[in-house]
């Protein structure tokens, strides 16, 4: 920790995120993790409103911002460039750089997906952050295909005709595990395992290829909780197995966190707003328990706890 | 034909604070009482804590203007730390009322925006609003004041508007609200403002889209020159237990832990939102951290 202290921190106070906001925690832990100097693409997000309103920045790194259908498409061209300076030999400093891409739900799960399955493919060097606060946030709290099921949206508002957004959402570690990358990490801001975060970053840093990092960020304002819960939220998360912590190496699934005692969904559904005109529902409870429950074991059996 | 008659309505707040319920309100009497009313918004992307402007247009006629009102005869300042950022008196002549939630006197509210020119109410509405909903949403209680000023419904009907439309989404919390709007109305303050004063030169307008560089680049970090600490609703509180593990500084969203010689010494004022998360992480068998009320500086 006292190493830490040294590290330049990537982001400065003074940046417009809501106050208790998670995704200047994770960029902060992501890019102190860095053993090499790092140049940022950040897609349009809540991060990238909120830390570039001109005429100010909140960033300490080269940040480069482009539109969420193409932040990794770019993080692979800005790769391919210096790459090409470095064999010229035209860089003013001859030092190797870390290509960090940054982007939301909707600019990875969503819009960014072509882009970031392409750059995949092609096994560009670029290391890949999904901030995860499952949903448009930033626009005014609408769905996204990694809001939760039966969240309350606005645009899977609940009422009489629906108990927020009917499907469950998408697997996306579980689609990127699929293009065979040689480091995948799910994390979170947690105070269970405060190391987790910035040690899966560490190590996709130092990937020989494409790393990505699907990490959950508790949204105060659109998951409905007050600002000091944000990292007590993030925990809940990984108790009750919703967000559970593992890493994929070179295809090798391992579990970086067990709970003692796995905590019931209920917790983590009454701890928020959006969630709370399922709390009188018993049988959607039990539905969610049990498609919970049933992910949590194909999890372990990747992860060959079973 | 009656006489043309409009009275223009301009709130700046901040996102979260209720303004755009509290611009609403008079706006649905008025409709009720089969006048002519208009409430708008206008905000970028959602966030809390981010400047928001909203308008209410109430008129003898049919409104048939729809864009925001250029030249408000009221402007209601929500959150008086936007006084330092935001235009207020933007397009506003000398007889416009300027309605302020503040602690202090109206006359230097006056002096400070105008050099004591300009009419001026003042409510301490953060703190009506903390006693009465245990809250800091000051709209309620900036409504009653906004009526005490203009008489623009009477106070009966707005709290018979509120009662209707907070009852029905937080029953709990209604007469708390009712209570802030007669607070409201009861304790605003009024300064007249003076012919004789000189005003001070306003600011000069920031820029507008059209007038920036088109491409450029930025030195870095430039937000440290940013204040958020105005923000701060609530501030930490360092004791002696502090045991140094850094935890706070880790899990920090605004880089407001101030760290010196590997040792934690205090919070850094300018950028605290008050968010709490560093009392929260702060580990359960030490709490060095507490949260008090008040957004006063934090100590150093």
């Amino acid at each position: 920790m006292k190493k830490l202290l040294q590290v330049q921190e990537a982001l400065t106070g003074g940046h417009r995120l809501c106050a208790g906001c998670s995704e200047s925690i994770i960029a902060k832990q992501v890019v102190m993790a860095s053993p090499r100097p790092v140049v940022a693409i950040l897609a349009t997000s809540c991060l990238e409103v909120a830390t570039t309103i001109y005429p100010y920045t909140a960033w300490m790194i080269p940040l480069l911002h482009v539109a969420f259908e193409n932040v990794d498409a770019v993080a692979s061209g800005v790769e391919a460039a210096y790459l090409a300076l470095k064999k010229q030999s035209t860089l003013p400093h001859n030092e190797d750089l870390e290509i960090l891409a940054l982007g939301g739900d909707g600019g990875t799960y969503d819009i960014g997906l072509q882009s970031l399955s392409g750059a995949l493919e092609r096994k560009a060097r670029i290391r890949r952050i999904c901030f995860c606060n499952e949903g448009y946030m930033n626009t005014g709290i609408q769905r996204s295909s990694a809001t939760p099921f039966g969240a309350h949206t606005t645009t899977t508002p609940r009422g009489n005709a629906s108990f927020g957004k009917i499907e469950w959402r998408k697997d996306l570690t579980g689609i990127v595990a699929a293009h065979h990358i040689p480091y995948i990490g799910q994390a979170a801001p947690v105070t269970l395992k405060p190391h987790d975060l910035r040690i899966k970053a560490a190590k996709g840093f130092e990937a020989d290829g494409p790393a990505f990092l699907n990490v959950l960020a508790p949204c105060s304002r659109g998951w409905g909780f007050e600002p000091k819960d944000t990292i007590a939220i993030a925990n809940l998360a990984v108790e009750t197995c919703y967000w559970p912590l593992f890493e994929i190496v070179e295809g090798k699934w391992n579990l970086t966190y067990e709970p003692k005692i796995k905590k019931p969904i209920r917790d983590w559904l009454a701890a928020q707003k959006r969630f709370e005109h399922l709390l009188t529902d018993e049988p959607l409870i039990e539905y969610i328990q049990k498609r919970i429950d049933e992910e949590w074991e194909a999890l372990l059996k990747k992860c060959d706890r079973k | 034909m009656p006489e043309k008659q409009t009275l223009e309505i301009r709130w700046h707040g901040r996102g979260g604070q209720g303004i755009v319920t509290a611009a609403k309100m008079p706006a649905e009497v008025i409709i009720k009482q089969n006048g002519h009313a208009l409430a708008s918004q206008e905000y970028g992307p959602e966030r809390s804590g981010a400047p928001i402007k909203c308008y209410t247009t109430i008129s003898n006629t049919e409104i048939k203007m729809y864009s925001q009102p250029e030249h408000p005869d009221i402007v209601i300042v929500v959150d008086s730390t936007l006084l330092k950022t935001e235009p207020i008196l933007e397009g506003t002549n000398e007889n416009a009322i300027i309605i302020v939630n503040s602690s202090h006197e109206p006359e230097n509210i006056a002096r400070a925006i105008s050099g004591g020119k300009r009419k001026v109410w003042t409510v301490d509405a953060t703190a009506i609003a903390l006693q009465e909903l245990g809250k800091n949403f000051p709209n309620t209680t900036l409504l009653g004041a906004l009526i005490r000023a203009t008489e623009l419904v009477s106070l009966e009907n707005i709290l018979e508007k509120v009662a209707e439309g907070l009852g029905k989404k937080n029953a709990a919390l209604l007469e708390g609200n009712l209570q802030a709007v007669r607070r409201g109305y009861n304790e605003a303050r009024f300064y007249q403002g003076s012919e004789d004063a000189v005003p001070s030169t306003p600011a000069p307008p920031q820029k507008a889209w059209y007038e920036i560089e088109e491409a450029g680049t930025l030195p870095a970090g430039t937000a440290k020159k940013y204040s958020t600490g105005d923000w701060r609703i609530t501030h930490p509180v360092l004791n002696e237990q502090c045991v140094h593990c850094m935890l706070c500084w880790l899990f920090c969203p605004d880089n407001a832990i101030v760290v010196k010689n590997e040792k934690v010494i205090g919070f850094d004022p300018e950028h605290c939102k008050g968010c709490g998360i560093c009392a929260e992480v702060c580990p359960p068998k030490i709490r060095a951290i507490a949260m008090e009320e008040g957004g006063e500086p934090c100590e150093k």
